[in-house]
């Protein structure tokens, strides 16, 4: 079953200066909608505002045409990967794998060199192999969406390339808002492609509305 | 299951710091009597609003693990912090009792 996720009239605003203004994003089963934006334009506030952890005063959250306001409460519906490490480091893998009812074998093929590290802290990994591990447990585990905040971030580019084709199929079972300055891979992947500028959100059409946005300087 | 694996590895992040409290308000009872109890009840209190503040500063972050997972800040803290005063309080009640008892035997 197909599902549709509706964001609009998204206001956000802090002091008398206003981040965002009647934003408007969609998204559905089956899709990735990339959001690409300069550094403080309001790409993770908005991904906040839709999970519900930063309140506004202004939003429009429909599922299906059904009104959602706290989305965080209800993983069933929407997980969430925020930019920074959320992951308790004294955790082991096995763990993590086991609350997010997760197959390590699964994930061990599609990064072999993880197979070793199961019964390991997740402390004692680099800061790259935890975003490894932070990103699946988002993508993988059973929801119908999720957000992706800088999923690239501290990963080499041969996880990144696995990590694009995993995002690829898991994009059959879910809906898929990612944000994250890589653009070429936020590019390749997305249905939709969104450019937030000046607190206003654009639906691109083409890697050249990229540069008309004032995102990148040149197109290769 | 998961839901409670996950309060029991909150609740060790502040578990042990909470029973060295307890056990220094036992400590000052047995030797200052059980006229201390008002002082070492806000104490409690106060030592207990303190662990919260800090750890919940500390684990900003690690709430989206267990939100991820369902599970809510309040969830996480009321079963934690409950135990503790309960802990706390039984320990207090016990230990007047014994000093009560003793006093009345000689």
């Amino acid at each position: 079953m197909v599902h549709k996720l509706e964001v609009d009239s998204i206001i956000l605003e802090f002091g008398s200066h206003r981040v965002l203004q009647d934003v408007y994003v969609t998204n559905e089963t089956g899709k990735i909608t990339g959001i690409l934006g300069r550094n403080g334009c309001g790409k993770s506030c908005l991904m906040n505002i839709i999970y519900g952890v930063l309140p506004t005063n202004d939003k429009s959250i429909r599922i299906d045409g059904q009104a959602i306001f706290d989305g965080f409460r209800n993983p069933e519906i929407f997980r969430y990967l925020p930019q920074f490490s959320y992951m308790p480091k004294d955790f082991r893998i096995r763990r993590i794998f086991v609350d997010f009812r997760l197959d390590f074998a699964q994930f061990a093929a599609y990064f072999p060199g993880f197979e070793k590290y199961y019964t390991m802290k997740l402390g004692k990994l680099s800061g790259g192999e935890r975003r490894i591990i932070e990103v699946y447990a988002i993508l993988a585990s059973k929801t119908k969406f999720c957000m992706l905040d800088e999923p690239f971030s501290h990963i080499m580019p041969l996880h990144a390339e696995t990590l694009k084709s995993i995002l690829t199929h898991e994009k059959k079972n879910k809906g898929i808002i990612i944000t994250d300055h890589m653009h070429r891979y936020i590019t390749d992947i997305s249905d939709h492609l969104y450019v937030i500028t000046n607190g206003k959100i654009y639906l691109t059409k083409g890697i050249e509305d990229l540069k008309t946005l004032g995102y990148i300087s040149y197109i290769e | 299951m998961s839901t409670i694996r996950a309060i029991l590895s909150f609740y060790s992040s502040f578990a042990f710091l909470g029973f060295l409290l307890t056990a220094a308000c036992l400590g000052i009872i047995i030797t200052n009597g059980i006229v201390m109890f008002t002082i070492l009840f806000w104490f409690k209190i106060g030592t207990m609003w303190l662990i919260y503040y800090f750890i919940d500063s500390y684990k900003r972050k690690e709430y989206y693990y267990y939100d991820n997972l369902g599970i809510s800040k309040r969830i996480l803290w009321i079963p934690g912090l409950a135990f503790d005063f309960t802990v706390f309080m039984v320990s207090m009640v016990v230990l007047m009792l014994k000093m009560n008892g003793a006093q009345a035997g000689s």
